[in-house]
């Protein structure tokens, strides 16, 4: 398929899934990503816990990457949530799959991929699926890939192999020959892969030292819901709990709200509000995380101090 | 099998009782000299730092808590199965784990199974009178407070926490939160066991307890025994808050586990024999590859590919599937 520019990137995301955006980022930018993941402890031994990016170059680059996905894609408005870096060291190994960390929170968000200037290559290769393509020659996979995420996909004795993580199950599939199916995509340094979280995508960094970020972006009339966080098998739960405090704070908003469904600025409200009260707590307790105990009674307490506001907001 | 002799009716009406004289001096001091070989390995248990007996050294001591533990069912509920030995010590018992218990029901393993007996007996404890377990009777709470008792009959993993005048009782498997106005509820009706080394407390697991005190240096162990009939369920692993996911997370591995062994099963509910099976095969081989690999824990690949190849060994007829 022809990559587009400018209108026609909308079409392509709905059509096609992704869209191909130039220089997105520019020089600085990119190289405040960089120096961003360098700074970062190693993490290059298993289970590899996922590197996300610092919130001062998120600060910077999440307007304009907002304002790209708002050009691109109809209302509402975008709100870009983590970036988690990828080096090439480990989603090579991954091979064919959709993203999993922000499906955990998210079942319908933008995945902004964006190369940055590392290793040895000249660009970046990138190689993706496009659904009606996929729809056509795999339409069992279509059906499984279709709205999911957190999907990987293994060859496996002549047969294919979708581990379906949010699904707990493994659907076993006639072969498909997705290399041959997918699109390989070059990016220069700066360009970024806007696609729908539903989309296949891999690494085709064969040098193996290449180096990615990918940004979750959400519209802002999102809904979130307890029932799409935890419905988990082990997979899910083994990677949520390897990001324990993040994901965490994720649950007890729900807690504190005493609801399974919030609005995401709602949320987003409460999640700032926990996210303070901890730091307070940790400066007053003067400990460098809270234990079981001491993070539940920040619960209890923003819980009812939610009660208390909510009541006498009512009686007002 | 004979069962020790005990008022076993207890444990239906009060919810525990107190077995004298259940361990015999050898059992007692081989179990002090496994709890000084598991101070050698890393923790299991990140939660409570509280080392577990191994799977191989319960089975001495099988028979003896089978019989006492068929003598404590009842009709409707039968412990049949003896899976977990966890040491807990106060103080710093030769350099041991300390931990700060208030008022709680057990966590961890009512994640998995909800119903099931705790034979707590202290190995070392120089007074009967000080640094055991307070328990408080259902009889007790249900006199005071009857419908208290009713919704905290048969659950567990609730924590208790004082507050402005009152008692809160936060349950982490079912979310909720129980207040009562009176801050000194549990210590009303609390009831202290005089128990010495070797002496049993046999409580079920929605008993609430605390450590009585920790001034002096007592280890005891706990040794949990379950029904062969229940049927444990994917569901009830997933029905979390925050405080759950929190437990639960700090032993990332073993809840990884879990969940798996329904993966390999395929299937959300299933027996917890069959669950112990696949757990455990599972626990085998993740641990083969760990030291295959020199050590290193199995990165999320890996790990599925493991629990796919399970799944489908039971699948084609292995651990009891077909």
């Amino acid at each position: 398929m022809a990559l587009s520019a400018g209108d026609s990137l909308d079409t392509d995301l709905k059509v096609h899934g992704f869209s191909v955006v130039s220089n997105a980022l520019s020089v600085a930018e990119l190289h405040s990503l960089s120096t961003d993941f360098e700074s970062m402890p190693d993490a290059s031994r298993p289970p590899h816990p996922p590197r996300f990016v610092s919130t001062a170059p998120r600060q910077i680059i999440a307007p304009k990457l907002g304002a790209l996905v708002e050009k691109i894609s109809s209302p509402p408005r975008a709100r870009v949530r983590s970036g988690i870096y990828q080096p090439a060291e480990q989603t090579a190994k991954v091979g064919w799959h959709t993203g999993s960390i922000a499906f955990f929170s998210f079942p319908k968000y933008l995945n902004v991929w964006i190369p940055l200037p590392s290793g040895s290559a000249p660009n970046a290769t990138i190689g993706v699926v496009d659904p009606s393509v996929l729809r056509r020659e795999g339409p069992e996979l279509a059906e499984i890939a279709e709205q999911n995420g957190s999907l990987r996909l293994v060859a496996s004795e002549g047969k294919l192999v979708a581990y379906d993580n949010f699904h707990r199950r493994y659907v076993e599939l006639p072969r498909l020959d997705l290399d041959k199916l997918g699109v390989r995509l070059t990016l220069n340094w700066g360009d970024a892969l806007i696609m729908r979280n539903d989309v296949l995508h891999r690494s085709h960094d064969e040098r193996g030292d290449g180096l990615a970020v990918s940004f979750c972006v959400v519209g802002a009339d999102t809904i979130m819901r307890r029932d799409h966080l935890l419905n988990m098998g082990a997979s899910k739960f083994r990677q949520m709990a390897q990001l324990r405090a993040r994901f965490l704070r994720e649950i007890a908003v729900f807690d504190i709200a005493q609801s399974d469904h919030l609005p995401l600025a709602e949320y987003d409200e409460l999640l700032a509000e926990l996210i303070k009260r901890e730091h307070d707590a940790l400066q007053r307790l003067k400990v460098s995380q809270l234990d079981y105990d001491q993070f539940d009674d920040l619960v209890y307490e923003l819980t009812n101090d939610l009660r208390r506001r909510c009541s006498s907001e009512r009686l007002g | 099998m004979s069962s020790p002799s005990a008022p076993w009716q207890d444990v239906q009406i009060k919810g525990y009782a107190v077995v004298p004289s259940f361990l015999d001096a050898p059992e007692i001091s081989g179990l002090i000299a496994q709890f000084e070989k598991a101070q050698q390995r890393p923790h299991q248990n990140l939660n409570f730092e509280t080392p577990f007996l191994p799977h191989g050294r319960l089975r001495p001591f099988t028979n003896k808590l089978l019989a006492a533990a068929h003598a404590a069912s009842s009709s409707t509920q039968i412990y049949d199965r003896l899976r977990i030995g966890i040491f807990y010590a106060t103080k710093l018992y030769r350099k041991a784990y300390t931990n700060d218990w208030n008022w709680h029901t057990d966590t961890t393993v009512h994640y998995v199974d909800p119903n099931y007996l705790n034979f707590w007996v202290p190995l070392v404890k120089p007074d009967r009178q000080r640094s055991g377990l307070q328990v408080v009777g259902f009889d007790a709470l249900e006199a005071r407070h009857p419908d208290l008792a009713h919704s905290l009959r048969g659950q567990g993993s609730t924590r208790v926490i004082q507050r402005d005048g009152s008692t809160i009782f936060r349950d982490t498997a079912r979310r909720m939160t129980i207040a009562v106005a009176d801050p000194n509820l549990l210590e009303g009706l609390a009831h202290t066991p005089t128990l010495g080394p070797g002496d049993c407390l046999v409580m079920r697991n929605d008993v609430f307890h605390r450590t009585q005190d920790k001034e002096t240096d007592r280890l005891a162990i706990s040794f949990r025994v379950f029904g062969s009939t229940t049927v444990v369920s994917r569901q009830a692993l997933m029905d979390m808050g925050s405080a759950k996911f929190n437990n639960m997370a700090r032993v990332r591995p073993a809840f990884a586990r879990r969940f798996a062994a329904f993966q390999i099963a395929g299937c959300d509910q299933i027996s917890n024999v069959l669950y112990d099976t696949l757990h455990d095969e599972l626990t085998k081989r993740e641990y083969n590859l760990q030291l295959a690999g020199g050590g290193t824990e199995l990165d999320d690949t890996d790990f599925e590919q493991l629990i796919y190849e399970l799944a489908q060994e039971y699948r084609g007829g292995a651990f009891g599937g077909g």
